[in-house]
């Protein structure tokens, strides 16, 4: 059959991106190997201070009687706000036709995969008696906001698994017929999970059109898992807590420290794999402009959530307002607000700002003070209920983390990039196959 | 209950007495209780009045009773309430002098740390102007409890007969209803309970709340297993100046362990109201205004309870 | 509890000051208490009846002395006490003083809105406490004069407060619903997912 130069162009790209590709998939290198000591030694540290908490109960963390929730639930929060990348890049932007988000729909979805794992974890670090865990599956209470967050953090990782693996089936068969080098194992991974591909147009269509309806169902169930994570704030009588503007607050922020996320991902992978090639200086301009819509968004909901309160002052609301605006927790308030809301909109506004690096540096604001920010949600209205805290000891009137806490944050940490980084070093991160495409190779003859 | 004083003197004279008044009581008993059944033969000279289960007065010789009442139901049954009561709890503020004696009984029937208590006696003030006053808060047994609307697990519940009960087997220790009680009325067992005195071979209840496990929530209870055995939670009489009243709102009658008193008419006249009554929790302790206290307010507890300093 | 144990010393105190007054002063009046000290007190019978008379509750107690197994006299100027058994304690009904007339009668009235037990039924209580003339005496009875009880099944019925099994339907409906929906979308991509083999 005669291929047309468009094909033969095309095949020539195919071949340049598997050498591209398939070299990121080395378990060789010595970095890559040093990285995985970094992050096995940040959890081993964890696992122990989490015995710790297992054998003497969570008095080994700071929190008391009545600041009963700490960084596990704000981590929690965190973390379930950057697993809306993946709905945000695989999904909105594929379905508004952003071409350029190709190559990131699946290190957005991969992050999302990682986060929502680990969210799932450090909620079971929080519980008293994990050992009990079955009782939320024997005995479920389906009126509790809690049970409709299992609920629905279960459906968004079973949707966001099927968005990373169904568009990288194709990809799956290339590294299945091509990487020849890999061991034993990781040919049968390969040959299993590529459920006989061969790309065919029968086989594109079925993956295409689930891709796309699962795209669109996603955007609701992602808009419902930070809702209702918000709802076991709001569903509550605390200062700060008790606002209805909480779900949309907790949706906009999720969706701009998940394009942060998405930033520093973008800068290490291109820089540690060498993949300028796909992930291009374009790209940065592009999620620069993105950061800067959805932090507007997010300092209009922002806005919105400390006006009203700080213009009425009423009762422990206005006492829980003023500690945050000029009390105790005002030095890291306004440092949230002003390096992690407010200095993004200023630096990437103008063009020179969305470089790859200055980006970088705004995105680990953004993201350091999404952290904290979450900390400021969580830990602040716990310290000021209705009823005057007396007749304690001075320890249940602060909260400043223990290590036993810290270091189990740092392993969630870890454990998100350790997922991240063992599924980008067996798969390919950029979606080989729709690349080709968009050189104008035909699908039948991606192989 | 003593009903009657005893002489110190004939025993004869007490046994006629005692003698007459039962054979009156079966007398008049016979002539005008229409709906009650009648006391069964084989009679052991005493009589006890109970309360069926549709809630009907009926006398049972003591021979009749078996392992009813007193011992605190299982875990399953602690879900039922006792029939045909709804329990609760007036504290009349303008007699509350800060004795803390309710925390002290309440710490010793439930082996309870400091550190941990279920009664919390606040210095209160409404508004700068006003006066402080003592608040002994516990948890209200609120009609529609937050705590148990949030409960993932159903290890909170609430009761027919108005008590909110935490099964402890059950708990998962997420303190979901810690953050969704406005009262602050619940403490948890962060690490392994040191209770003061060591009870060997407790059997857990929900109704007792005891022994602690680590990990799990605990509150006031309004003590079931001292109701069940027809008394009043340690804490009521253990204030001396009758601050604190417990009762049925069906029977209507309230006591603090001196006097007892129509409940509705003791709202009534001393504009009895609940505390943050516009959250809609509808609780079930009320409180009587501290108004024309016959005593200044002295920041000192007036007996020493070992606690913590207040800042 | 205090009052009572005061009463209870009150008789032994009272002996002691009396015999130790006696020493020391010789009055008629200390002689009359010693007098009263030593002697006994009277025996009394109270006799409970309960009545209607125009849609109001009336308990009726006839107060007599009660010699060697007889019914004496009426007893009057005395006061009698009124109790309705609660579920702790027993609430004191009628008026502040409930005195017998000449007739050793007394007659209260039972509050029209007090609650009873499924049947109405009320267990009362008349007494006469400990006095220096008279010792106490207790009766009771069992009168339909309550409120027939109202129990409450509000804990079987649906709301957000209830157990699992008693959900509100709307709520029942909404969530299980949704999930339906979703899920049976997320079988139909794992089906599909297992026709890629054999698809062509």
């Amino acid at each position: 059959m005669d291929k047309s130069i468009h094909s033969q162009v095309g095949e020539g790209f195919l071949d340049e991106i598997k050498d591209d590709l398939f070299q990121t998939l080395s378990w060789k290198s010595p970095r890559f190997k040093l990285w995985l000591a970094a992050l096995f030694i940040i959890i081993l540290l964890g696992i122990f201070a989490y015995y710790r908490q297992v054998r003497f109960g969570l008095v080994v963390t700071a929190m008391r009687d009545y600041t009963s929730w700490g960084i596990y639930i704000s981590n929690f929060v965190f973390f379930v706000a950057v697993s809306l990348i993946g709905s945000l890049v695989s999904s909105i932007l594929k379905l508004s036709n952003a071409k350029w988000s190709t190559p990131l729909t699946r290190i957005s979805e991969i992050i999302a995969v990682a986060s929502i794992i680990c969210a799932a974890i450090i909620i079971i670090v929080d519980m008293g008696r994990p050992d009990r865990f079955f009782n939320v599956i024997l005995h479920g209470r389906i009126q509790s906001p809690i049970i409709w967050d299992v609920i629905v953090i279960f459906t968004y990782l079973i949707i966001s698994l099927l968005l990373l693996y169904l568009p990288l089936i194709p990809d799956i068969a290339l590294c299945r017929d091509h990487l020849t080098s890999a061991p034993g194992w990781r040919k049968k991974v390969y040959r299993i999970l590529a459920v006989g591909w061969k790309s065919k147009p029968g086989q594109y269509n079925i993956i295409l059109k689930s891709i796309r309806i699962l795209g669109i169902m996603i955007i609701p169930v992602a808009f419902a898992i930070h809702t209702i994570t918000s709802w076991l704030f709001a569903t509550t009588w605390r200062p700060g807590w008790d606002s209805t503007n909480l779900g949309p607050y907790f949706v906009s922020g999720a969706f701009m420290v998940g394009s942060g996320v998405i930033i520093v991902a973008m800068f290490f992978i291109r820089k540690s794999m060498g993949l300028e090639k796909y992930i291009t200086e374009k790209h940065f301009d592009h999620m620069g402009k993105l950061l800067v819509l959805l932090s507007l968004v997010y300092l209009y909901f922002n806005i919105n959530e400390y006006l009203g309160p700080a213009f009425k002052m009423v009762g422990v609301e206005g006492e829980h307002i003023t500690e945050l605006f000029t009390g105790k927790y005002a030095l890291m308030y306004w440092m949230v607000q002003i390096f992690g809301l407010i200095l993004p909109i200023l630096v990437l506004l103008p063009k020179k700002g969305r470089k790859p690096f200055p980006m970088l540096i705004v995105s680990f604001f953004v993201i350091l003070g999404a952290w904290f920010k979450r900390f400021l949600i969580v830990i602040p209205s716990l310290q000021h209920p209705y009823l005057p805290i007396q007749d304690v000891d001075e320890s249940y009137r602060r909260y400043f983390p223990t290590w036993e806490e810290w270091a189990i944050c740092a392993a969630s940490v870890a454990g998100v990039l350790l997922i991240i980084t063992l599924i980008m070093k067996l798969f390919p991160v950029i979606p080989m196959w729709e690349i080709a495409e968009e050189k104008g190779m035909r699908k039948e003859d991606i192989k | 209950m003593k009903s009657s004083r005893k002489s110190k003197k004939s025993d004869r004279r007490e046994f006629l007495r005692n003698g007459l008044a039962l054979g009156t009581t079966a007398l008049v008993g016979a002539g005008s209780a229409g709906g009650c059944s009648t006391p069964e033969t084989e009679s052991s000279g005493e009589k006890v009045k109970l309360l069926t289960t549709e809630g009907k007065l009926v006398e049972v010789d003591k021979n009749q009773l078996h392992h009813l009442s007193g011992d605190p139901a299982t875990r399953q049954d602690a879900r039922q309430g006792i029939p045909g009561k709804k329990f609760v709890m007036v504290v009349d503020l303008s007699k509350c002098k800060n004795a803390r004696q309710c925390k002290v009984a309440c710490d010793e029937h439930h082996n309870l740390t400091p550190d941990r208590p279920f009664i919390k006696v606040l210095k209160m003030q409404d508004n700068p102007k006003s006066a402080p006053y003592w608040m002994p808060k516990k948890c209200f047994q609120c009609d529609n409890p937050p705590c148990v609307k949030v409960c993932p697990v159903g290890a909170t519940y609430k009761r027919s007969d108005g008590i909110v009960l935490v099964d402890n087997v059950r708990c998962i220790g997420c303190r979901f209803c810690m953050a969704a009680c406005p009262y602050s009325s619940r403490v948890f067992n962060w690490g392994k309970p040191d209770p003061p005195v060591e009870k060997h071979g407790e059997v857990y209840s929900p109704e007792t709340s005891s022994p602690s496990t680590i990990g799990t929530v605990e509150k006031c209870d309004f003590c079931p297993d001292s109701i069940r055995n027809g008394e009043l939670p340690p804490c009521i009489p253990a204030c001396p100046n009758g601050a604190l009243y417990f009762g049925d709102e069906i029977d209507d009658a309230v006591t603090n362990g001196f006097e007892t008193v129509r409940f509705t008419a003791l709202l009534r006249e001393k504009a009895g109201y609940r505390y943050l009554e516009e959250l809609g929790t509808l609780p079930r302790v009320y409180y009587l205004p501290p108004s024309n206290r016959m005593f200044p307010f002295e920041d000192e507890p007036s007996i020493e309870s070992g606690l913590y300093k207040e800042e | 509890m205090n009052r009572l144990k005061n009463h209870l010393d009150g008789s032994s105190i009272k002996i002691g000051i009396g015999m130790i007054l006696l020493f020391i002063l010789v009055n008629f009046e200390l002689q009359a208490i010693a007098f009263i000290q030593d002697d006994e007190r009277i025996t009394s019978v109270i006799q409970l009846e309960f009545s209607v008379e125009d849609s109001l509750k009336y308990i009726t107690a006839q107060v007599n002395e009660y010699n060697l197994d007889s019914i004496g006299k009426p007893i009057g100027e005395l006061d009698i006490y009124f109790y309705v058994q609660r579920t702790f304690s027993q609430l004191p009904i009628g008026d502040y003083f409930n005195t017998t007339d000449e007739n050793g009668e007394v007659r209260i009235e039972f509050p029209h809105d007090l609650p009873g037990d499924s049947a109405g039924n009320v267990i009362i209580f008349a007494r006469i406490e400990e006095d220096d003339m008279f010792e106490g005496a207790e009766v009771s009875g069992i009168a339909s004069f309550g409120i027939p009880l109202y129990i409450d099944h509000r804990a079987n019925k649906r709301s957000l407060t209830a157990a699992s099994a008693n959900a509100p339907i709307s709520l029942l409906l909404l969530v299980n619903g949704i999930i339906l929906a979703v899920w049976g979308i997320i079988i139909y991509i794992f089906i599909e997912i297992f026709k890629i083999r054999r698809a062509e």
